[in-house]
Formats: structure tokens, C-alpha cells, sequence
């Protein structure tokens, strides 16, 4: 009898045990990451949109800085800056390399591929699909910040695109988030008019949520315009590049700085800026580099970079084109380099801080980015009213450059007219890495560099090529720019 | 004496006996029975020699009449079947025979005379009539009466049956046993002898590799288990190496992020003492790289059985796809203690180094490429280094490997304790282990502890309590990693000219105080197992287990070692927590008169690791005297910190199946759920089922004398690896300290792969088919197995399109890899039983082929990157995993003639994308694609450029053979390892080529160690004046186009990796126990052992064993160094 009693004990205690370790156990093995946030958790809130939205304008920050990109295909590409022995890789982008894109060692996953811009792209799809679904009372703004955080998303989604465009040509456009990772469908280039149409009505929505009361590092309702103006630019369309300049400058509380604070566009939050980039340098938040804009400096701004090795300094060439006449800006922009035997370098991105003084080779470079500014604009308007056959108005927006920059008035009317915006635009807006574009948009590129033949303007030759070798393997459908399959 | 047979009459079950006996042996009138009747005889009893001997005399008698006639007070007894008679123990109570007893004692002793301790001595068919032989291998006990018989087992060694008459005093010599059958092995968590198991699996006894000079017991398996294959990439102190087993199934999608080259190649699973430890787990928190199972102690291993097939590796489910290995640590004996002390002490000796050239010969060497090449501009502007012979500064001949390499020590101290009484064993022991590395400021020392205890709660439940820790501490040097252990690259030492101040010296030298590098790893771990027998077969056991593994390292470097003078301060502490818990629930059971044996598991098991991290990290400390992460300015300072947990929650069920012990099934299933996959896809399973058949148990192979044993075996099964990735199903994102204008930022993780909430376990499946023959009388066993896995559906990254912001995406890709081979394993016995010299000899050969079975997209191949971009790995169907794809080096272009001309140009031969045009004494490099350029890839879309698949690193056959010789008292045991049919690169002598051009100037070539090149047969212009002038070599010219022509993405560089290299021999001695005895010992045994003693191999690295998992030879890695020692030990 007791030796029974012990028995049924035992079993009853094994089950015991065996059923409270099963029970707990259960539990355990539904873990969820403790140690970052993740998809399914994270579009809850106006909190976490907003730092998604900070986070797409960080990528963008990251991408034109990734191997100084930004300045490759805006400056560089355009042939504006000689290059010190340190960037012998770089040297087959300018001319005297026959701008030869295609060879960029150590620099293909930068220059020939374009990823990383569409990591911003579906961060903005992110926004602008998931936000709608998230309750008002959600946004600490209210409505009021959604709808703003949302327009924001649009504009860099545009603004990327239209980058894009701008840099390699056509690109894949996916237009919302995709649904089925197991299932995307293969994607070919989209031609330029759709893509364009796609940015357009991004940037149409993005104007009317957005105001004019945001810092100049997001995006606001004058940023959208000014963008529109820009695309329709490129389309051109030049009536409404015009229309869309005009609404920046008349209806904006922009305006542009004076020459004696001319520097102050760099510095950040100016009058005349419409959009920029932080990268102002404070203590915590390591949102300025050493490396980007220090490829213009020398000493005593770069202390003990004597000689231009590690420098981009402007290509001498320019000096005698377009900066013959005397000017007041040229003195702003343009210094000797230090050991550099005559040359000049930059002086836009100056703001340079030595943080720990006891380290003299750690500092970064304070400045912005400006992404897009009132001068910007004024040429703009210049260009397509010159276009749309209003000459002298053509010449009032010229001239108001060229006031500031102390120039002379301009006076010609023809084609000459036009080259010289272009001219005013190589000199006013050198290192913001927008020339480039203008080159290109405004036909300049046969006329100036003997590289440009008719066929590689026909076959578009001054876009960028893509990396294949990568990128073919991630869609069958992706075709190479066409002048770079035989060159 | 009188036999007279005659056929028995007819009739089925009434089968008609006629014997006439006198005092014959009981097996003699069995078999006489059995002839007469056609029935089979089947022993349970292991030996019925010793049965009492019978005088029968029967006429027609039936059969049962007989047999029954036949038992009368024998301590057997019998069964009947249709067809068999079934003889074995006969089962009386303890009770009925205390009325008999009579005392006996006795002792037992090894073969050299030495006290066997804890040998079991039971009573012949008496059930729990049993002792154990204490420290001095004394036992008392009381029998039956003068009838009985005892028999005398100890593991490792064949079984005595000793009829008790009217001796009272026994002395017993055992003998060992070479084939170990009668051993268990634990598959899962059943127990199965040796000989029934129907899996493949190999067993090393603690014997083999103890005092064996290494930190860890996974190295000294190297060339003892067939189908291990054991590559020492490092020869790092406290550093793990490669351990696969019957082949590789991982594929490493970053190899220049890997932090532990080990990781490269799948991992077996490590069920220690009943603990299962996932090494890729605990890699994974690791701060130190130190191995972290190198805190075991070797001379604890009793036993290490490598599992390797499906039917023992499904039964860990999740986990066992490459394999599973057991470890069984020694347990205390019974008796009054015994104290074992055991020391050995030795030299670690630095190898032979790279052959290079200094001082005077290095200068003749440069001055005669920069004269022969250059041109006459050149000739006038030599840099002074080269010129400028007097100068102190650059007349030095600075060996620069000199200053790195020296000799150490190695030195172990082993003490344990072991006693036991009728409630509890226990064994406790204490390590030390001290290694000095052969590079300077390295080294590894461990201290470590374990008890085992085991209780006897009541008679029918038992208790154990294994309790370890150890600390580990490692000496990291002053290198950067894996592939650089010296702080300046191997590749790229400077010229022997330069001359070293007294701080360098210091530095180099690790006399540099101020620098601290702790790397400490602590491991602590608690199982305990109680066993309850509930009632008839049916058994419990609660196992559970707390481990925890605290690995930290702290750093600090001063301002005056940092290029911009900042001196930094780190802290890194891992701790890696598991726990486990499992539910047993067993039944044993025979059927039909033990013709039928069953024994069935169930387990309900759950598994939980957590993973913490504190990371602190300070620039600019204030001083020099603060070593710590400690007053910093804000901006320098990071911290974090971090948490991952890990669960799985198991069911399996295990059936083995035997019918009269020759027929036997075994099957297993298992499900897991593991919180690493999906919601929905978390639980798997894996199910096993393998056969046997002991076909020399057969009646027609019964009389086949030379055929002791043979038994054929299959398997197949599935078993799986989960991710190392804790929460591989989840996009997590990052949030990094970075902001954008102040604003804290989000965003996915688009640098890794997207991954999908669906992802579950990849499964491998394996088929084996095995065989073990054991021959004449035992003197030559062959164990055969060849195997099939195959890993479906593995958890990896895959291109994905860029237009969704990733690029990867990482998924069980439906793909598949193949492991096809054989195990071989011989052992023989060379010499007679009788001999005094004994020479045993063990071969253990494995034969891998690895290959991709399929890939998704119509199987279309994709390349990565290896170590250092040297070369492409191209991954394609029927190709390994990691093979290369290189441009193939054909020779020396020795006239301008012999390069190729476009014949639509007209224009020679190009390099590199068109911007070399070929030259005399350029190499030749086929032209692959035909396009008249010869370069590794395209940019025009094309990938492969002129590559072509060429070597393989993966061996395809390792192995070992091992030779012991035992003389009285002497033995001497050899062990050679070998690996056959693999390709290496000798990276090393690549870049060092490449010194000779001027990547910053002829500067750097003045500045730059180079080859040796006096035997090299280069091509110069004034040799090519011979137009039948054939090079040996490219041109060496300093001055000339480089195109990187000497990095090793030709096959300029590739050679065999094959080696045969005498890894162990150990002297042993063991003195007379009479002589020891006056001292009041047990025993004293001497030894000596040499490690790592000579290689024979092919090609020209200093050790082709010395080449990582991809097969690269750096030059940077740790050396194997050799390894001399001696060492006492001691019993008492």
C-alpha cells in the first residue's frame, strides 16, 4: 500500500514537472528582437514617421557623400576641378581623361551604381503609404505634422528621382512599396517623360502640404516649386519652368544675401538658400565630416595639407574662360592653395573646426549643402525666359546675378545671351554640384569639350554608366546606358 | 569419455533427444541437442564455459525433458521457441542464495599489473549481486557458493568468468580489448552498445589523447576519426580551428567581414556531459576569440564519440546536420581516494621561416633588378636607402620575422581526486595550462575545475551533479587579426636595411607596459541528471543545466602607439547564458523470452540562451595611468549595450529494436521550434530510421572461424542548422547615433539582406550504408561507411533587385549542396596474441566530395569575393563551395613575337580593360573570351571576363594512421594525419612579388622586403637576346606597367596543398609497480611527447596545413609551432 502511495507520487510528480516546463516553455519561444526596432512594429506613431523622414534625409546626405559623389557628377564630371595624385582614380572623369566613366576603379560601387538611392526611394514609399494609416491623434502635430511629414517624403522622393534621371538616365521606377519580397516583378528602364510625369505630380502634391514655416534643412513648399521648376526645365518645358521660378521669387520670403555675407550661404539657414543638407558640426551629433568638403581646401584651412595632393583645386583652365572680368565674388570663392605652385582652390566650405585642440589632425568641416538656392533660381528664370523669347526680362534676371557678384551689366541678346547664363551659372554655382546638369540641360557640353561628339550626345554619353556586373545579377531587364556598351 | 548421438525422432514441437554424457560441458551437450533437433541456440549469457559440467543420459526423451535435465543447478537457464533454444541467466533473487553465501575477495589488475579500479565483479545470474574494485583494485563480495562463478568487466577491456570452487582469493588479469564493442555510446538519449548500434559513429577513448600538449581535446582528434576533417589554419594558442565533418555545408557570404575564420565551415553540434553547445552560438559572443571550448580540460575526456550519420544526428534535430559530437567526462570511482597527479612540461619551438634575402644580399638583389631593368634615367635617381651603404641608418640587416617569432613553454599540472561509498562517487580535478606562443606577447593559459558527483537517492533513484569552470586567458599580441599576427603585414615587411630604435624594440618586443589587452573567458556550467525507476521498464530522468560563458576583453592603447596621438580605452563584456531542461521518459522491455529486446524514449526538452553585451569605448583618455574607459570628453566616448535570447522547445521519440540481439531498427523523430524562425514556421522535423544486421550471428556464417564479426548498417534521415542570426525572420532597423539636424533617424537595414517572416529550418538529409567486419579473431576490424547529404534550402543571401533599396535578400534559398563520400577505418593487430611486443596500427581515412547540386534561377552561378579580393569564388553547379575561378597562367611572353595580335585591329594583346599593351616578359594569360584583352572581369555586363573555375580548397581525402607498440612496460605511439587533393594559393609569396613594384615609387621597392630570388629564373631583356630563351618567371622590373600582375587572380600562384605530416610521438614508460610500490604509490608512468614533428608536402609554403578554409596562404597567420615535452605522472 505504501509502496503504491510512493509510486503514484513519483508519476505525479514527473507529470508535474513535464507539464509546468511545457507550459512555460511555450511561451518562450515567440522572441521578437529587444535589441532594435523592426518593420512590424515600428509605423505606429508620428514620432517614429518623423525619424523615418530624418532618416531618408540622412541616406540622401550619405549618398552624396559616399566617395564625394555628389561633387563627381556635378563638379568633377564637368571638368571644373583639377585633381591632386591623391584621386588618380578620378582621373579618367575629367578631361583630360576624355570623361571616361566607365573606368572608375574603387569607385564603381558609387559612381556606376545606384542602390543607394533606392534605399531612399522605398524609405519615402515607407512614409507615404504606411503614415495614412496611423491615427491623427497618433501625430503630436495632429494632422497638421502628417500631412507635412508626408509631403516632405514626396518631395525627396521626386528629388531623388529626378537626381537619378539626371546622373544615369533612365531609371527603374517602382512607384509604391512592394508587397511580395518572394514575388517582384523584373522592372526595365522607365523612359524620361514618365519618370518626370511621376516627380511632377509628387512635387504638385508636396507644394500644397507643405508651407514655408520649416528650417531650410527640410523640405518646404518653396523647395517643391523650385524643384518643379528644375524639372520642367529639363523637360523643356520652359513656360512652366518659368511660371515655377516666377512663384519662388515673387510670392517666397527669400532673398538674396549681399556679397559681403555672400559666405553665409554655406554657413547655413541663409536668406537665399530654399533647401540644404546639415552637416553642421556640435558636439553630439556627428553630422559633419572630414572628408567632403575638405577635397577643396588646403592650409591654412586644413592645417598641414601644404601642396595640393590631397585637394581638388579648380582647374586653372576655368580661370582664363569665364573668370577673366574682374569681379568681387571671385575674391570670396577662390584662394591660393597653399604649395600649390599658382593654383587656386574653393573657399565656399570653409568653416573648418579643429573640435579637440589637442589633436590637430582630427576636425570637420561646418558647412550646409545647399541643395537649391535663390541664385539658382534667378539663372533658371534667366534661362527660360530666354527661351520663351523674353530676352531683356532674360537679362534683368542675368544681371541681378551679376550685380551681386559685381560684374558688369550684361548687355548682348543672342545666343550669346544663353551661353553666358551658362557661363554665370559655371561661375556663380562652382562646387555645389548642380554644373554638371546645366552642361547637359542647356547643350553646352559639344561646345565646350571636344569629347562630345555628336554621337555621344546622341547616344546620351553623359550619363553615367551602371555597374552590370552587379546589377544585371539583381534585374535580368536592367540595360546599360547605350554609349557605354561600346565605350 | 563417451558421446554417442543419434538422430532424434520426428515431430515438430516434439522433437525426440537421445544423449549419452558424462561430465561433459554443457555447451557441448547444447550443440549435441541442436544437431539432433535443427534448432537454433541463442546466448544471452555472455559466457557459459563455466557452466557446471553434466552427465546426462536420455533415450527419446523430449525436448524439453532434456534440456530441463540438462539446467538442473546450473546459473542458466533456458527457453524454447519454435525454432530456437535461448540460454541465459537465471534470474534468482538475491534473497534465496543469502542462506549460501560464502565470502570471496580478490583484486584486479590492467595488463601491466596495475590496479583496475572501479572494475564491476557480479555474481554469474545473480541479479544485483555486484562491487566495485576499489583504489587498489580490491573487492570483497559474497556468492552463491562454491558453484557460482563471477565474472569481472571494466570498460576497455574483455570480460573474465571465473568459476569460484574453493579459492577464496582471486587475483585477476585482464586483458585489454581492441574493438571496445562491448562499449556504450549514447545516441540521443538512448544508450546502445557499440555492437548494436545501427549508426555510424566513432568512439575515442579519454586514453588516446590524454597528456597530449594542445589546449583543446577538438585539435587531438586530427587523424583519429574517419570523415573529420581538422585543418589548423592557426597555430594561436587558445584559437579554434576548422572541424568539419563528411564535408562542408556552409557558405560564408563575406569572408572579409569573418572575424573567425572557423566560422567559415559548418561546425558540428557538442553535446558535453549532456549540455548541447551550439560553437557557431557562442562565436557569435565573442569578444576575445578565444575557442570556447578550449575550457575543458583534455585529461577530463573520458570519451568523445563523433556521430556522424542521420540516425544519430537527427535525434538533435535542428541541430545535428553536421554532425554531433559527445563528450563524456570521467566520473568518480568507488573505494577509498585515489590521487592522480599528472605534470608535463615542454618547449614550443618557432618553425622555419619564410626564406628571405638581408642586409648586403638584399641590397645586391634590388640594385640588380633596378640595374638590369631600368634605364639610364632611372639608373640616376636610386634612392639613397639603396645607395647610401655607409649610412647607420640603412646599413642594418634587420631580420624582421626575427623580431616577432621566439620559442616558449608549455606546461600542464593536473591533480584529481576520486573516491566513492555506497551513496556517492565523486571526482574532482584541477587543471593548469600554460602555453606560451611561439610569436611574441602571445599565449594561452587556463585554469580550470571539475567535480563530478553522482548520488544514489534510494534503489531506484540516482542523482548526479557535474559542476566545471575554468578561466581562460589569452595573450593577443600585438598583430591585427587572423591573417596578421605580427603588427606589421608578412607581406609587406620593410627592407632589412632599416633601423629599429630602442621604443621599437620595446614594442615589438611586448615590453610595452602601458599597452593592455585582457582577454579573459569564464565558463561555469551545472548539470544534473536524477534517473527514478517508476515501475517495470519504465523509467524517468529530469536533466537540466546552467551554463554561462563570460567573455570580456579590455583594452587600452597610450597616445604615443596611435599615428594621430590618441590613445583609447575599450571594454567588451559577453556574457552567453543558457539553460536547459529535459524530460525523459524511457521503456525497456523484452519480449518472448528476451528474443525480442525494446527500448523506447520520449523526451520533451527546451533550450534557452541569452545573450548579453556591455560595450564601453573612450578616445583621448586623460593620462597614460588610466588603463580604463574613464574620463573622456563626451564626444569620445560610446557606449552600448545589448540583448538577444534564443528558445527552442523539442519532442522526440527514439525506438530501438532487436530481434535476438542480430536483427536490429532503430528510428527516431524529433520536432523542434525554435523562436529563430517564423511565426508560423517554427517547428520542423526530423525523423531518422536506420537498420543492422549482425550477419555473422547467422547459423551459416557461424562456422566461418575468421570471420569474428560482421554486421551490416543503413540509415537515412533528416536533421537541420538553424541560423546564427537570433532573429533571423525579422527586418530590424537601424537607428544609429548619427542624426539629421538634430532629429534622431530611422531606417531599415538596407546594407543586410531583407528577410522574410516565413523562414525555416533548412533541412539535410543523409543516407549511409556501413559495414563492420571484424577479422581474424578481432587482428584486422575494417568499419566501411559511404554516406550521401545533402542540404536543401539553406538560409542564405541572394542578389535581389536594387530597386526595393536592398540588394540581398536572404531566404531558405532553393538550393542544394552535396556531401558524398566514404569513412574508411582499419585497425589490426599486427602480431599474435601471444607476442610480447604488441603493435597495433590504425588507419582512418576519409573521402569528401563537395559540390553544389543545384541554384535558384536556373541554376545560375554567382561569384564572391575572397579574403582580401585575391580571387573570385565562383559558385555553379558541380562546382565546391568556395572553389576558385582565376585567370590561367601560362608561362613567360619571351619575345614581343609570341604575344597575339588582334587580326581585325592589328593591335597586340592588351591588359587590364586595354590599358597595358603586352610586352616581352609579360605573363601569359589566356585569352579566355577572345576579345584580345586578358582581364579578370568586363564592364560591359559579362562577368567572368577571362576566368575560368580552377582550384578546389576543399581536401577531398583526410585521414590519419596511427601506430602503437607496446613492450612490457614501454609503449610508443606514432600518429600521422594527411590530406590529399586540395588546392592552395600561396597568397604570401604573391604580395611579396608584388613589393618589387613601385605602388608608391621606387621608394617603396628600396623600402620593401623581397623573395629570395636567386633561384628564380625571371626574364630580363639581356637574357631575351637568346631567341630561345624560355623564362621561368615574369619580368621583375621595378619600373615596369603594373597591372597587378602578380596577385594571385592567375593561377601563377596556386599549387597542391597535400601534405603527410608526423603529427604526434609519444615514449611512455611505466615503472614497475613493485619498485613504485615501496614508495607508498600506485603508480608512476614518464612520457614524452613531440608534436607537430615533420611534413612532407609539395608546395612551397612553410606548412601546406597552415592555409585558411579557403585555402589561401597568407603568410600573416600563426604558426603550428612544434612542440617537445615530457611529463610524470603519478597515482597514489
Amino acid at each position: 500500500m505504501m509502496r503504491k502511495y510512493i509510486k503514484q507520487t513519483w508519476i505525479i510528480g514527473v507529470f508535474a514537472v513535464m507539464a509546468a516546463t511545457l507550459l512555460s516553455c511555450k511561451k518562450q519561444i515567440n522572441l521578437a528582437p529587444e535589441n532594435a526596432t523592426y518593420d512590424e512594429v515600428f509605423w505606429v506613431d508620428g514620432s517614429n514617421v518623423d525619424k523615418a523622414l530624418s532618416g531618408s534625409y540622412s541616406m540622401l546626405r550619405d549618398a552624396f557623400r559616399a566617395d564625394n559623389s555628389y561633387f563627381i557628377f556635378g563638379d568633377i564630371a564637368a571638368n571644373n576641378f583639377a585633381l591632386g595624385s591623391d584621386f588618380w582614380n578620378y582621373t579618367s572623369f575629367i578631361e583630360s581623361g576624355h570623361f571616361n566613366f566607365n573606368y572608375a576603379p574603387y569607385l564603381e560601387s558609387s559612381v556606376k551604381n545606384w542602390s543607394r538611392f533606392y534605399a531612399i526611394i522605398t524609405q519615402c514609399h515607407q512614409i507615404i503609404d504606411k503614415s495614412p494609416g496611423i491615427p491623427d491623434s497618433k501625430f503630436d502635430g495632429g494632422a497638421e505634422q502628417k500631412k507635412r511629414l508626408i509631403g516632405e517624403a514626396k518631395f525627396l522622393r521626386a528629388y531623388v528621382y529626378f537626381y537619378m534621371q539626371r546622373v544615369w538616365g533612365d531609371v527603374i521606377l517602382t512607384k509604391t512599396t512592394f508587397k511580395d519580397p518572394q514575388n517582384i516583378p523584373p522592372a526595365g528602364r522607365a523612359p524620361e517623360s514618365e519618370t518626370l510625369e511621376f516627380c511632377l505630380s509628387d512635387l504638385q502634391s508636396a507644394s500644397a502640404m507643405l508651407d514655408n514655416s520649416a528650417n531650410k534643412t527640410h523640405a518646404n513648399k518653396m523647395s517643391a516649386l523650385a524643384l518643379m521648376a528644375h524639372v520642367y526645365a529639363w523637360k523643356k518645358d520652359y513656360t512652366n519652368a518659368e511660371k515655377y521660378c516666377d512663384s519662388v521669387i515673387q510670392d517666397s520670403p527669400l532673398a538674396l544675401e549681399t556679397i559681403e555675407d555672400y559666405k553665409k550661404i554655406w554657413e547655413g539657414n541663409s536668406q537665399e538658400s530654399i533647401l540644404e543638407l546639415n552637416m553642421k558640426y556640435d558636439a553630439i551629433s556627428n553630422e559633419a565630416t572630414a572628408d567632403f568638403f575638405s577635397r577643396f581646401l588646403t592650409a591654412p584651412y586644413i592645417k598641414g595639407r601644404d601642396g595640393v595632393n590631397s585637394s581638388w583645386p579648380i582647374n586653372p583652365d576655368l580661370e582664363n574662360e569665364i573668370f577673366s572680368e574682374p569681379e568681387l565674388r571671385k575674391g570670396i570663392i577662390m584662394e591660393d592653395a597653399a604649395g600649390g605652385g599658382g593654383l587656386k582652390i574653393l573657399t565656399k566650405y570653409t568653416n573648418v573646426n579643429y573640435f579637440d585642440p589637442n589633436n590637430s589632425n582630427s576636425y570637420v568641416v561646418s558647412n550646409n549643402l545647399v541643395l537649391l538656392r535663390l541664385a539658382d533660381i534667378y539663372l533658371l528664370r534667366a534661362e527660360a525666359r530666354y527661351k520663351n523669347g523674353k530676352t531683356g526680362d532674360a537679362l534683368l534676371d542675368l544681371n541681378v546675378i551679376r550685380e551681386r557678384a559685381g560684374l558688369a551689366d550684361y548687355e548682348e541678346t543672342g545666343s550669346e545671351l544663353f551661353d553666358e547664363i551658362a557661363n554665370e551659372r559655371r561661375r556663380e554655382l562652382i562646387g555645389e554640384g548642380c554644373i554638371q546638369f546645366d552642361l547637359i540641360r542647356m547643350e553646352q557640353l559639344p561646345k565646350l569639350f571636344s569629347d562630345y561628339t555628336i554621337d555621344r550626345i546622341a547616344k546620351k554619353g553623359y550619363f553615367w554608366p551602371l555597374d552590370m556586373r552587379t546589377l544585371l545579377k539583381q534585374d535580368e531587364l536592367l540595360t546599360q546606358n547605350e554609349w557605354w556598351n561600346n565605350n | 569419455m563417451l558421446a554417442f548421438l543419434q538422430a532424434g525422432a520426428s515431430g515438430y514441437a516434439q522433437k525426440k533427444v537421445t544423449l549419452s554424457e558424462n561430465n561433459v560441458s554443457l555447451k557441448k551437450v547444447l550443440k549435441a541437442i541442436t544437431k539432433q533437433t535443427n534448432y537454433d541456440l541463442v546466448f544471452i549469457a555472455t559466457d557459459i564455459s563455466n557452466a557446471k559440467p553434466i552427465t546426462i543420459k536420455v533415450h527419446d526423451a523430449t525436448l524439453d525433458d532434456a534440456l530441463r535435465l540438462c539446467f538442473v543447478n546450473q546459473p542458466f537457464e533456458y527457453s524454447l521457441d519454435t525454432k530456437t533454444i535461448i540460454v541465459s541467466e537465471k534470474k534468482v533473487t538475491l534473497l534465496d542464495e543469502v542462506l549460501k553465501a560464502i565470502s570471496i575477495s580478490g583484486r584486479v589488475l590492467d595488463e601491466t599489473g596495475q590496479p583496475l579500479i572501479a572494475a564491476s565483479v557480479r555474481e554469474l545470474g545473480v541479479t544485483g549481486n555486484a562491487v566495485q574494485t576499489n583504489s587498489k583494485g580490491e573487492f570483497n563480495m559474497s556468492v552463491a557458493g562454491a558453484e557460482s562463478s563471477i565474472v569481472v568487466s571494466f570498460i576497455g577491456y574483455n570480460s573474465q568468468t571465473i568459476k569460484v570452487g574453493s579459492e577464496k582469493s582471486f587475483t585477476i588479469k585482464m586483458q585489454p580489448n581492441e574493438t571496445i564493442l562491448k562499449d556504450a555510446v549514447i545516441i540521443g538519449y538512448q544508450k546502445q552498445s557499440l555492437r548494436k548500434t545501427t549508426s555510424a559513429v566513432q568512439m575515442i577513448t579519454g586514453k588516446q589523447i590524454e597528456n597530449l600538449p594542445a589546449p583543446s581535446f577538438e585539435s587531438l582528434l586530427q587523424g583519429r576519426v574517419a570523415g573529420v576533417n581538422i585543418q589548423n589554419f592557426t597555430g594561436e594558442p587558445g584559437a579554434r580551428n576548422t572541424f568539419t565533418i563528411r564535408g562542408n555545408t556552409t557558405i560564408s557570404t563575406d569572408l572579409n567581414s569573418e572575424i573567425d575564420l572557423a566560422n567559415t565551415l559548418s561546425s558540428p553540434l557538442y553535446i558535453i556531459d549532456g549540455i548541447p553547445i551550439s560553437i557557431t552560438d557562442l562565436a557569435g559572443s565573442n569578444a576575445t576569440g578565444s575557442n570556447a571550448i578550449a575550457g575543458i580540460n583534455v585529461n577530463d575526456i573520458e570519451s568523445i564519440v563523433v556521430q556522424k550519420d542521420a540516425a544519430a544526428t537527427a535525434v538533435w534535430g535542428s541541430r545535428g546536420a553536421n554532425g554531433v559530437i559527445v563528450i563524456k567526462t570521467k566520473k568518480g570511482l568507488s573505494g577509498s581516494p585515489i590521487v592522480r597527479l599528472s605534470y608535463y612540461t615542454g618547449v614550443t619551438q618557432r618553425p622555419e621561416l619564410q626564406r628571405t634575402v638581408a642586409g648586403a644580399e638584399e641590397r645586391r638583389q634590388k640594385m640588380g633588378l633596378i640595374n638590369e631593368y631600368g634605364t639610364f634615367a632611372q639608373l640616376a635617381n636610386i634612392p639613397q636607402m639603396l645607395t647610401d651603404s655607409l649610412n647607420p641608418s640603412y646599413n642594418n640587416a634587420t631580420d624582421w620575422q626575427d623580431l616577432f617569432y621566439k620559442s616558449g613553454r608549455v606546461s600542464n599540472y593536473d591533480v584529481n581526486i576520486s573516491a566513492g561509498t555506497d551513496i556517492m562517487n565523486y571526482r574532482l580535478s584541477v587543471n593548469y595550462y600554460d602555453e606560451d606562443g611561439i610569436v611574441r606577447n602571445t599565449g594561452f593559459n587556463r585554469y580550470s575545475m571539475r567535480g563530478n558527483f553522482d548520488f544514489k537517492l534510494s534503489p531506484k533513484a540516482t542523482s548526479n551533479l557535474v559542476v566545471s569552470a575554468s578561466r581562460m586567458n589569452r595573450k593577443r599580441g600585438l598583430g591585427r587579426g587572423i591573417d596578421q599576427i605580427v603588427p606589421i603585414s608578412a607581406s609587406s615587411m620593410p627592407a632589412s636595411f632599416v633601423k629599429l630604435a630602442d621604443a621599437d624594440y620595446d614594442f615589438y618586443y611586448g615590453q610595452y607596459d602601458k599597452l593592455r589587452d585582457d582577454n579573459q573567458t569564464d565558463q561555469i556550467s551545472f548539470y544534473s541528471q536524477t534517473d527514478v525507476d517508476l515501475f517495470k521498464g519504465f523509467r524517468y530522468s529530469l536533466q537540466g543545466s546552467v551554463s554561462a560563458l563570460l567573455d570580456n576583453r579590455d583594452r587600452f592603447q597610450p597616445k604615443e602607439l596611435d599615428a594621430n596621438g590618441v590613445s583609447f580605452a575599450e571594454s567588451d563584456h559577453n556574457i552567453n547564458s543558457s539553460y536547459y531542461l529535459a524530460n525523459v521518459l524511457s521503456y525497456n522491455k523484452s519480449f518472448d523470452e528476451g528474443k525480442h529486446n525494446l527500448n523506447l524514449v520520449g523526451i520533451q526538452s527546451f533550450d534557452f540562451t541569452n545573450v548579453k553585451r556591455t560595450y564601453a569605448y573612450g578616445s583621448n583618455i586623460p593620462t597614460d595611468d588610466i588603463h580604463v574607459v574613464q574620463g573622456s570628453p563626451q564626444r569620445d566616448v560610446f557606449g552600448s549595450s545589448n540583448l538577444k535570447k534564443s528558445a527552442m522547445l523539442s519532442f522526440t521519440g527514439q525506438l530501438s529494436y532487436d530481434y535476438l540481439g542480430r536483427y536490429l531498427l532503430s528510428a527516431s523523430y524529433r520536432t523542434d521550434a525554435s523562436s529563430r524562425f517564423g511565426k508560423d514556421t517554427k517547428w520542423g522535423s526530423f525523423p531518422a530510421v536506420s537498420v543492422g544486421w549482425i550477419a555473422s550471428d547467422e547459423t551459416f556464417l557461424k562456422d566461418v572461424k575468421w570471420l569474428s564479426q560482421l554486421k551490416l548498417r543503413g540509415s537515412y534521415g533528416l536533421s537541420g542548422t538553424q541560423p546564427t542570426d537570433f532573429y533571423a525572420p525579422f527586418n530590424v532597423w537601424d537607428t544609429p547615433q548619427t542624426t539629421y539636424d538634430g532629429s534622431s533617424v530611422a531606417m531599415p537595414s538596407f546594407k543586410k539582406p531583407l528577410t522574410l517572416p516565413n523562414l525555416t529550418w533548412n533541412k539535410s538529409s543523409q543516407g549511409n550504408i556501413g559495414a563492420d567486419i571484424y577479422l581474424f579473431d578481432n587482428r584486422l576490424n575494417v568499419t566501411v561507411d559511404f554516406y550521401r547529404k545533402e542540404t536543401k534550402n539553406p538560409i542564405f543571401e541572394f542578389d535581389f533587385p536594387f530597386y526595393t533599396g536592398y540588394t540581398k535578400l536572404s531566404y531558405n534559398v532553393p538550393m542544394n549542396i552535396l556531401n558524398e563520400g566514404m569513412d574508411l577505418s582499419i585497425q589490426t593487430r599486427n602480431l599474435g596474441k601471444e607476442s610480447p611486443l604488441q603493435w597495433t596500427t590504425n588507419l582512418n581515412l576519409g573521402y569528401n566530395k563537395n559540390r553544389i547540386g543545384s541554384l535558384p534561377f536556373g541554376n545560375r552561378s554567382f561569384s564572391m569575393s575572397s579574403r582580401d579580393f585575391n580571387q573570385n569564388l565562383l559558385f555553379t553547379v558541380g562546382s565546391p563551395i568556395y572553389g576558385w575561378s582565376q585567370m590561367l597562367y601560362q608561362g613567360v611572353y619571351n619575345q614581343l613575337t609570341d604575344i597575339p595580335v588582334n587580326p581585325i585591329t592589328g593591335k597586340v594583346l592588351t591588359y587590364f580593360k586595354g590599358n597595358y599593351a603586352g610586352k616581352a616578359g609579360f605573363p601569359n594569360w589566356k585569352d579566355v573570351n577572345g576579345d584580345y584583352d586578358v582581364w579578370s572581369d568586363e564592364d560591359k555586363g559579362a562577368q567572368d571576363g577571362d576566368l575560368v573555375p580552377t582550384g578546389d580548397p576543399n581536401p577531398r581525402f583526410t585521414g590519419g594512421i596511427y601506430n602503437e607498440f607496446t613492450w612490457k612496460r614501454f609503449s610508443l605511439g606514432v600518429l600521422g594525419i594527411f590530406t590529399f587533393k586540395r588546392d592552395i594559393i600561396n597568397t604570401f609569396l604573391s604580395n611579396e612579388y608584388a613589393n618589387v613594384f613601385n605602388f608608391g615609387g621606387i621608394a617603396n621597392f628600396a623600402n620593401s622586403r623581397l623573395p629570395d630570388l636567386s633561384k628564380v629564373d625571371y626574364w630580363t631583356p639581356t637574357k631575351a637576346l637568346d631567341p630561345n630563351y624560355k623564362a621561368a618567371f615574369p619580368s621583375l622590373s621595378p619600373y615596369s606597367d603594373n597591372f597587378y600582375q602578380f596577385l594571385p587572380f592567375s593561377t601563377m600562384w596556386n599549387e597542391k596543398g597535400d601534405y603527410f605530416k608526423i603529427k604526434t610521438i609519444t615514449v611512455g614508460y611505466q615503472l614497475d609497480p613493485k619498485l613504485v610500490g615501496r614508495l607508498g604509490l600506485k603508480g608512476v608512468r614518464v612520457y614524452g611527447i613531440m608534436d607537430n614533428i615533420m611534413t612532407f608536402q609539395s608546395s612551397n609554403v612553410p606548412d601546406a596545413e597552415l592555409v585558411t578554409p579557403q585555402g589561401e596562404y597568407s603568410g600573416g597567420s600563426y604558426p603550428l609551432p612544434k612542440k617537445v615535452t615530457l611529463g610524470l605522472e603519478v597515482t597514489f
